[in-house]
């Protein structure tokens, strides 16, 4: 009887500890994660998320992986609010879920910034271990995790006695490079080894141009004038053997083709070194299929670029630096002809930094692949 | 030679809630003065023999910003990765150099800035309960002193225009209750005043659309509201902290590298060199007190001790006296090369660092200034040191340092 009554006592024990334990465990409902998931920026959203981060007070570790998988979906600004939450949460004794984070890391499918932070964690106190693992992340899905591997495949690439081999290491990390900078250190260094590679073609820059300017802006005054040849090129009824007036006299088209590698197009050589003027630049490309890209522009003069008559990026800096996919918006490529127009402003400005006018563009996709069009006609 | 700086200086204390007396809670530390009266780091250190380095600890990326010191962490961002998109907040235990927690996330703003800068180029900023990092981004963390986020915004998410390829770094402000970022560019350019705890945008106020990396400087009075002074390379505006409200304007440009510093009823702006004005409370404007463009600050901030004011551009340290602008003494520091940190004086001596991390110690006096040790950290220093206690917290580009006697615990 009594070792029933015992028993009886420690099942009791067992079901409140079982019953608390499962009240602990779910006391963070799914809505906190799903709230940061779909944080949208403003006071709304802020308001939201900061109501649902301090639902997280009395999280635990068994919390982690839920939150670690919902960064998949969330928005950015949402992505970074798990991403903080999950830290946070790691840091309460995330060594004692090692097994499933590993799995979590080594699973592609999953959020790459989340993979990345938990790289990190699961390596905190072993750099070497750390890169052993990236370096086998060439062809990550993750572009934050493949630009740390190439970097550091690359340095060691560097370091190979056989130039033959060398060369193989570094084309192959060229192929799967994606970050601007990184393709152009693999370029240089293929080039060196005699094996120059083509950049314009890696990175999907157009190099083909016809170009017509130079129109008035003096006093930064014509960024929003919608001048005629604006008016027919978006209108697609673009005929490049017309004139135009412009800033001075007739203007006509200039068919103009780059032999930059990073596709930059100087427009103040072409142009005489124009001041207080616009150019704009034209050209029809054809596709073989629909698919959702990316337009990444880069100029440091002010800028529009319109796809298929639909502004998708309009930027009135001038003369603030110029990168590779300094301005990106995404476009829809249809089959057949595409039409690309740039609108490029340069202003007044005397100091000797101020005086390039110069562009490069490409079409991609969202991960900076190239998107090739079947023909420039 | 004697160094004679009287402490006359009677700068008002912000009031943060819970602030410390060895607290260095922001850019230029307590009333943006960036001086403390009682401390004495030394004067002596040295990076390759360990001389008066307490400790040193690498960090996870660049920076170009200064460390901020709330109670026992010291407190540091950085960036790096692809683009400089990784940009992360550190806390560091004053006393061992261990770090305490650390948080990361991706910038969601414009992450490009010149090579010489970084994404992390603001100096965070603290009301003694929170941090609040910024970043060249755009991005605004706040955080608990446990390193657990409070809020986040992404400006840059929210106003998409914001933004400067060469990089911004306007440190963030801390004035009770309120956060204030400028966020100036040729793109949507505006400052702004966000709730420390929650987050809300207070006010947001149109600047004008022109780079600008000043930071907003605090001005305290007893028996007014707080202000802050904002000031750009087309204006200057004083605007109330909480609301954003302006009190007065000025149509003039002051630099936009240096910041202003407001003590008292003036306002010492980096303009023409330097310029001071003086509250008018009768008419509510400011007037012009005295203007001396042989007083120049350069990139850095101006400073004042007593009855000195001290600026320092290409190496060249000017002091003048403040009453009336008058130039004391010009002092060339040897081979300086280029100094962007805003050095502090602590006591009596003056710290100032070059890009290289080549620290000059300065007695500064009222008829002149004396190098009394040049010291050498090997690494790039472009923000500005924290001052606590008698140690001086040093962010170069990827360490932070701590020098203090290393004797001392």
């Amino acid at each position: 009887m009594k070792k029933k009554m015992v028993r009886t006592r420690i099942s009791s024990v067992a079901m409140a500890l079982l019953w608390y334990g499962t009240i602990v465990a779910n006391e963070l409902p799914e809505q906190a994660i799903v709230d940061l998931q779909t944080v949208v920026p403003g006071d709304d959203g802020n308001r939201t998320a900061v109501a649902a981060v301090a639902r997280f007070k009395n999280a635990s570790v068994a919390d982690l992986l839920p939150v670690l998988r919902a960064m998949k979906d969330a928005t950015p600004v949402g992505r970074n609010y798990l991403a903080m939450v999950a830290n946070s949460l790691y840091r309460k004794g995330g060594d004692a879920i090692e097994t499933q984070l590993e799995e979590f890391l080594n699973n592609p499918s999953h959020d790459g910034e989340a993979r990345y932070m938990v790289l990190q964690w699961l390596t905190a106190k072993d750099i070497g271990a750390r890169n052993t693992r990236l370096m086998l992340m060439t062809e990550d899905p993750s572009l934050e995790l493949r630009f740390a591997a190439i970097d550091l495949v690359m340095k060691e690439a560097q370091e190979l006695s056989d130039p033959d081999q060398k060369m193989a290491k570094l084309n192959e990390l060229f192929d799967s490079a994606r970050q601007p900078a990184q393709v152009i250190a693999l370029a240089k260094a293929l080039n060196d080894l005699g094996r120059p590679v083509d950049m314009n073609k890696h990175f999907g820059f157009v190099t083909s141009w016809n170009l017509i300017g130079p129109f008035d802006n003096m006093n930064e005054a014509h960024f929003d004038t919608v001048y005629d040849v604006e008016r027919d090129l978006l209108e697609k009824t673009s005929d490049t053997s017309l004139a135009y007036d412009g800033k001075h006299d007739k203007v006509r088209w200039l068919q103009h083709t780059t032999d930059n590698q990073e596709g930059v197009v100087n427009v103040a050589e072409l142009f005489n070194k124009e001041k207080g003027a616009i150019v704009y630049a034209y050209q029809k490309l054809d596709f073989d299929e629909n698919q959702n890209a990316e337009l990444r522009l880069g100029t440091i003069n002010a800028n529009k670029a319109w796809w298929n008559g639909e502004l998708i990026t309009a930027n009135k800096v001038y003369h603030s630096a110029m990168e590779i996919d300094q301005y990106v918006g995404q476009i829809n490529v249809k089959p057949g002809a595409n039409h690309l127009v740039l609108k490029l402003c340069q202003n007044e400005q005397t100091q000797n930094w101020a005086q390039d006018w110069k562009f490069q563009i490409r079409v991609c996709d969202s991960n900076g692949t190239a998107v090739t069009p079947k023909s420039i006609p | 030679m004697r160094c004679g700086i009287a402490v006359l200086s009677s700068f008002a204390t912000l009031s943060f809630a819970n602030a410390d007396a060895n607290d260095w809670l922001q850019f230029r530390g307590p009333g943006a003065s960036s001086y403390q009266s009682q401390a004495t780091p030394p004067t002596e250190f040295d990076a390759a023999s360990g001389n008066n380095i307490q400790w040193k600890v690498d960090l996870p990326g660049r920076s170009v910003g200064g460390a901020i010191v709330v109670g026992d962490q010291v407190i540091t961002t950085s960036s790096s990765g692809m683009d400089q998109r990784r940009i992360f907040v550190t806390s560091v235990s004053s006393k061992s150099g261990e770090i305490l927690w650390e948080q990361n996330i991706v910038a969601r703003g414009r992450p490009f800035c010149h090579p010489y800068s970084a994404n992390a180029a603001p100096t965070p900023a603290s009301d003694g309960e929170r941090i609040f990092a910024f970043f060249s981004s755009n991005d605004l963390i706040a955080l608990n002193l446990k390193g657990e986020v409070v809020w986040y915004r992404s400006l840059a998410s929210e106003f998409t225009k914001a933004g400067n390829d060469t990089g911004m770094s306007s440190s963030p402000l801390v004035i009770e209750d309120t956060v204030i970022v400028q966020v100036e560019c040729q793109g949507e350019s505006f400052a702004a005043g966000l709730d420390n705890a929650s987050g809300e945008l207070l006010w947001k106020i149109g600047r004008p659309h022109q780079a600008n990396w000043s930071s907003p400087a605090p001005w305290i009075r007893d028996g007014m509201d707080s202000m802050v002074v904002l000031t750009s390379g087309v204006d200057v505006k004083v605007v109330n902290a909480r609301t954003g409200a302006e009190l007065v304007s000025l149509d003039r440009g002051a630099s936009i590298i240096s910041s202003a510093l407001a003590l008292n009823d003036q306002v010492l702006l980096a303009e023409g060199g330097l310029t001071t004005y003086q509250w008018n409370p009768t008419t509510k404007q400011l007037d012009k007190l005295w203007q001396n463009n042989k007083l120049e600050p350069g990139n850095s901030s101006p400073i004042t001790v007593g009855t000195s004011v001290i600026a320092i551009k290409g190496g060249v340290l000017s002091v003048g006296d403040i009453r009336d602008g008058s130039l004391r003494y010009k002092t060339r520091l040897p081979d300086s090369g280029s100094i962007w940190s805003t050095p502090v004086v602590c006591k009596d001596h003056l710290y100032a660092f070059t890009d290289t991390g080549r620290c000059f110690v300065v007695a500064v006096g009222d008829k002149a200034a004396t190098v009394v040790a040049t010291n050498e950290l090997g690494e790039m220093v472009l923000g500005s040191p924290a001052v606590s206690g008698n140690a001086l917290f040093i962010r170069s580009n990827t360490k932070l340092w701590k020098i203090a006697a290393t004797t001392s615990p």
